[in-house]
C-alpha cells in the first residue's frame, strides 16, 4: 500500500514541477537573461549524463580501447556531427558498440 | 516552451505538462521554431508525447514480465542506448562557440563530480555549464573596446 502511495506522491511531485509554469504561462514572462541561459540547459544536462556514462561505465574513469562504451560513444559523436540524424546515430553506434563488445573484445 | 503554449486553454496545458520530458521537448521544439505561425503545433506536441508515453509504458511492462527470463541481460550493455540517444540529441546543437564551451564545461565537471551524493554533481555541472555558455555568449556579443583593439 505504501508503495502505491509513494508512486502517487512522486507522480504528483513530477507533474507539479512541469505544470506549475504552464498553468501561469500568460502572467509569467521569464527574464530575458534567464531565457537566454535556458537554451543551454538541455545540452548541458544531457552531456553531464552521457559523458560520465561512456567514460566511467563502472563508476571509475576508464579511458581505454577495451571500454566499449567509450568506443561506441566516439562513433556516436562522429556520426551525429556528420549527419545530425538521431536515429542514424543510435542505430550505427549501438551496432558498433555490440560488434565491438561481442566480437573484438572477446 | 512558455511562449508557445500560453494561448492554449488549461485543458490543453495539463496533458501537455504531464507529457513533457526531455525527449518530447527535443522532438517537438524544432517544429515550433521552424513553423512559428502554424496554429496546430500543439497537436504535434501531443502526438509526440502520447507516442513516448505509450512506448515507455509498453517497454516497462515487457521488462517487468520478461526481463528476468533472459539470463545475463544486465551485462549486455543496453544502457549504452541512453548515451547514444543523448549524444544524438546534443551534437546538432553544437553550432556555435558558446554552446560548445557550455557543453564541454558541463561534461568535464560531471566527470569530476561523479561521486557526489544525490546527483548533486550532475545538477551543479549543468548549472555551471549553462552559466559559462551564457556569459561567453554575452562577452562575444559586445566585445569590449580593449579586446578589439588588440586584434
Amino acid at each position: 500500500m505504501s508503495i502505491w502511495l509513494l508512486i502517487f506522491a512522486m507522480a504528483l511531485v513530477t507533474f507539479t514541477i512541469r505544470y506549475a509554469l504552464y498553468a501561469r504561462a500568460n502572467s509569467i514572462t521569464l527574464p530575458p537573461k534567464l531565457e537566454q541561459a535556458l537554451k543551454f540547459s538541455a545540452p548541458c544536462v544531457l552531456t553531464a549524463i552521457w559523458v560520465p556514462a561512456i567514460m566511467m561505465p563502472q563508476g571509475e574513469l576508464f579511458i581505454s580501447v577495451s571500454n566499449p562504451y567509450l568506443i561506441g560513444g566516439l562513433v556516436a559523436v562522429a556520426i551525429s556531427i556528420w549527419q545530425k540524424s538521431i536515429l542514424l546515430t543510435i542505430v550505427t553506434s549501438m551496432s558498433c558498440f555490440f560488434i565491438y563488445k561481442l566480437i573484438i573484445l572477446v | 516552451m512558455l511562449p508557445h503554449i500560453k494561448h492554449l486553454p488549461q485543458c490543453w496545458r495539463v496533458p501537455l505538462g504531464f507529457l513533457l520530458i526531455d525527449e518530447v521537448f527535443a522532438a517537438t521544439y524544432p517544429r515550433y521554431l521552424n513553423n512559428p505561425t502554424d496554429g496546430n503545433n500543439h497537436w504535434h506536441y501531443l502526438g509526440v508525447g502520447v507516442a513516448f508515453y505509450l512506448s515507455w509504458n509498453v517497454a516497462t511492462i515487457i521488462g517487468i514480465f520478461f526481463g528476468t527470463s533472459i539470463p545475463g541481460i544486465e551485462t549486455w550493455g543496453l544502457d549504452f542506448a541512453m548515451s547514444a540517444t543523448f549524444i544524438g540529441m546534443v551534437m546538432p546543437h553544437l553550432v556555435n562557440k558558446p554552446m560548445i564551451i557550455a557543453v564541454v564545461t558541463s561534461g568535464s565537471l560531471a566527470l569530476l563530480t561523479f561521486d557526489w551524493p544525490h546527483k548533486m554533481g550532475l545538477v551543479l555541472s549543468s548549472l555551471i555549464g549553462m552559466a559559462v555558455g551564457y556569459y561567453f555568449e554575452q562577452a562575444t556579443k559586445t566585445p569590449p573596446q580593449s579586446l578589439t583593439e588588440e586584434k
